[in-house]
């Protein structure tokens, strides 16, 4: 385990703040927010995961009536939703929220006022997509996309509160994502170049831009279903001149990018990780960099993917089958990096450096799966079918389950100035991983044998034993889950004291106490590379070697 | 101690010929059963030759640079007593080239592969005797109609011949749907506004179902899709009023 060989943290004689139930409404501290934020996001984790096992037991078997089809249809719907919109997207905010100000050395964000309103947007958002369980006639149930025509016929007024509800969390991250960039481009501290940022806060800056380019997209897509809705428009209604495609398009020029969205800053907190657990500076800083913008860049050219059933022209199919191909690229050379950064390494397996390890393998399966749904006649095979649900929860479901969580593990003893319970997290990462896969992976072979998404239940036997499997791994992966939470919720009171730096970290996080007083620093260290706290420790090392003078 | 990390080398080794051993015997197993389900048609045929090409590609690659990341993890990992700090390296300007140029390569090869059996995997007979079906769906069923002789198929069932070049037109009366028939034909979405083709030849005879693969509403689970194909003497002695 690290020692702090360089000078005692400072900040930690500061008076703490007070702690009383109005001091957090009232907050503008964004590590303050930032918790706040992970503790909302990860009660819609819960929220959702709870929809996916009820998914996963109506399954279980052919002809199953646990649910309705009319239930079910509002499950799917908000499970997807609700880990898109109300966990993923959100959780990298809250890490943001936190992290990003203390690693460029800054007090906080750009606009604490304006980051405190974007938090209880979020919060906003998320109750009045939810007040549809208690009024208008139930949730949506047109699944997370919601393609008119059939989002258009739904009857009650779930479908708008889910609109609206949509445009709410819109709203918060829109306001989120200008705070970021001006965060990070005027706030860093003396020294801290562009070329010397923390990945992390790098991913931030590019998931910040990404949603303010892709947001105004899905905004408008949205008030045009609730004008169609509610107002006698027919932006949507082939009958009337409308077209049916046009929300598809749109739709997709949204949500295409924002799987980067969430994915980006996951492959950030690997980045993080992977160096200090492998006591090496990362492999091609700048082709992590790099490749991170190209990915956002392509990102935003491969959203008919999505849509290789609709009836394309050829040239197009063409088009967005060679642009998601390419995509391939900078992630593979994310993936080649990583495993150089660990190449010849002291690799020191902690909870954070398993989890993500498992990170990497994982994606690399979503990712390889990726490829093959990028050859559109074999995408026009699977697509709509539980082979895509494989691949996505692959490339989507290992950034919540193994990147946040690895990132959870890294960051919680900063966060709270304690250490999780070191034998239960791992406990926890073997758990998950094994749910994990034992969930997903079958459900490529639902897919391949036939098996759509979105159905409520299924009469052909030979999708049985997938679903069977499925439904088996995701009790598993639950089980890891709530041993995550039952470690932090029992290390707040009883775990160990941390340290400034428990892992030998390198970026400026990592100078401070643990918890951060709530002006971060009170003195900075000088910085001439990426890894400020390393170089700091290796001069201290430096000069405890040398002779005293005189 | 010196002779400790070569004997963990082997160890490791050991470990991913066995890995490897496994996935190249399970894998063929899991081709069979998990591709397009004993293609019935030539167009399914030839989307599962390109399945298996591009599943062979991208195994290839998970083995590799899986067996890479698992060496990497269990050789590199920390020894007790060796607290000595690894090299500083920071990147490999001729590596990371590589690794950004080799993918594109493989890339280009697949993609030029994919061009070359592309016409036989999207094949809509443009062929005179082709018989061309106008396909309706609707919540929650779809209907069928001979365009020659603008007649359904006695049941709900939809009856072909076999080696005949089918044409499907398929176009919706209210929300999306999608037709799949997984034995046959690539799927295609039901769209209102729009009318979109899909095709195969069937190359057997028998019963294959499929369903909507678009959700659709609270009956999509049960929208399902029968294709009987029979052989040229049945469908000339008692079904070939249905297109003559």
């Amino acid at each position: 385990m690290a020692t702090e060989a360089y000078p005692a943290p400072h900040g930690a004689a500061a008076s703490r703040p007070s702690t009383g139930l109005w001091s957090w409404i009232s907050t503008v501290d964004h590590k303050r927010i930032g918790i706040l934020y992970l503790l909302t996001t990860f009660f819609f984790f819960l929220v959702g995961g709870v929809f996916a096992l009820v998914i996963r037991l109506q399954l279980e078997s052919p002809g199953n009536t646990l649910v309705s089809a009319e239930q079910y249809d509002q499950i799917m719907t908000m499970h997807g939703t609700t880990m898109i919109f109300l966990f993923v997207v959100p959780v990298m905010a809250a890490f943001g929220n936190y992290l990003v100000p203390l690693q460029i050395g800054a007090r906080d964000m750009a606009f604490p006022r304006l980051n405190a309103l974007s938090y209880w947007l979020l919060l906003f958002g998320g109750i009045v997509m939810y007040s549809s369980f208690v009024w208008g006639g139930g949730p949506a149930d047109a699944g997370w996309t919601s393609y008119p025509p059939l989002s258009e016929l739904a009857p009650g007024h779930g479908q708008d509160l889910w609109i609206v509800g949509l445009h709410i969390l819109g709203i918060s991250s829109l306001i989120g994502a200008v705070n970021f960039i001006c965060t990070i481009h005027n706030m860093r501290a003396p020294g801290m170049r562009l070329s010397r940022l923390p990945l992390f806060t790098w991913t931030i800056d590019i998931y910040s831009i990404m949603i303010l380019a892709a947001g105004p997209v899905l905004a408008a897509a949205l008030t045009m279903l609730l004008l169609d809705r509610n107002y006698g428009t027919h932006f949507y209604q082939a009958a009337h001149n409308g077209n049916v495609l046009l929300y598809q398009h749109l739709f997709w020029f949204y949500s295409h990018p924002v799987v980067y969205v969430m994915a980006l800053p996951g492959f950030g907190m690997i980045s993080e990780i992977l160096p200090v657990f492998s006591r090496k500076p990362l492999f091609g800083y700048k082709a992590l960099v790099y490749s991170t913008v190209a990915i956002a860049f392509l990102g935003f050219l491969v959203w008919g993917h999505h849509m290789f059933a609709v009836g394309f022209s050829e040239p197009l199919q063409w088009w967005f089958m060679l642009a998601s191909m390419a995509i391939a690229v900078p992630t593979g050379v994310k993936i080649f990096n990583w495993i150089g950064t660990m190449w010849m390494g002291r690799l020191r397996f902690e909870p954070p450096m398993l989890f993500a390890v498992g990170f990497i393998g994982l994606f690399l399966i979503g990712g390889l799966s990726g490829i093959m749904l990028a050859v559109y006649p074999i995408d026009q095979y699977v697509t709509d079918s539980y082979f895509v649900v494989a691949h996505f929860h692959y490339v989507l479901g290992t950034v919540p389950v193994f990147a946040v969580m690895g990132g959870l593990h890294f960051w919680y003893p900063k966060m709270t100035g304690r250490m999780l319970d070191r034998s239960l997290a791992i406990k926890s990462f073997w758990t998950m991983f094994i749910g994990f896969n034992l969930t997903f992976f079958p459900m490529h072979g639902a897919g391949l044998s036939g098996m759509p998404r979105r159905v409520v239940t299924y009469t052909n036997h030979d999708f049985t034993i997938y679903n069977q499997l499925s439904t088996l791994g995701s009790m598993v992966l639950g089980a890891g889950v709530l041993m995550v939470i039952w470690n932090c919720l029992s290390s707040l009171r009883h775990g160990r004291v941390a340290p400034a730096d428990p892992w030998g970290g390198y970026s400026l996080e990592w100078y401070t106490s643990s918890p951060p007083p709530a002006h971060n620093f009170d003195d900075l260290p000088p910085i001439h590379s990426e890894r400020p706290v390393y170089d700091l420790r290796r001069a201290a090392a430096a000069a405890a070697q040398a002779p005293p003078e005189g | 101690m010196y002779v400790r990390p070569r004997r963990q080398l082997r160890g490791a080794a050991t470990l991913l010929l066995a890995a490897g051993l496994l996935l190249v015997t399970t894998v063929p197993a899991l081709a069979d059963t998990a591709t397009p389900n004993n293609p019935a048609a030539t167009n399914a045929a030839a989307i599962d030759t390109l399945w298996r090409a591009v599943l062979g590609v991208t195994v290839t690659i998970f083995v590799l640079v899986g067996g890479w990341l698992l060496y990497t993890s269990i050789r590199f990992r920390e020894r007790p007593g060796d607290s000595s700090e690894p090299p500083q390296v920071h990147g490999s300007t001729r590596l990371e080239i590589g690794w950004t140029v080799v993918p594109v390569l493989i890339l280009i090869g697949l993609a030029g592969y994919v061009a070359y059996k592309l016409p036989a995997a999207e094949n809509i007979s443009s062929s005179a005797n082709a018989i061309r079906v106008h396909v309706t769906a609707q919540q929650f069923s779809f209907s069928y109609t001979y365009e020659a002789t603008r007649k359904p198929p006695p049941g709900s069932a939809l009856v072909v011949p076999v080696d005949v070049p089918v044409v499907i037109d398929l176009t919706t009366k209210d929300v999306n749907h999608d037709w799949w028939v997984p034995a046959l034909a690539p799927k295609v979405d039901a769209i209102p506004g729009q009318t979109n083709h899909t095709g195969f030849t069937a190359t057997r005879t028998g019963t294959f179902t499929g369903q909507c693969a678009e959700f659709c509403g609270p009956g999509h689970a049960g929208m399902t899709i029968t294709v009987q194909v029979v052989s040229t003497a049945a469908w000339n002695s008692k079904y070939g009023s249905l297109h003559n």
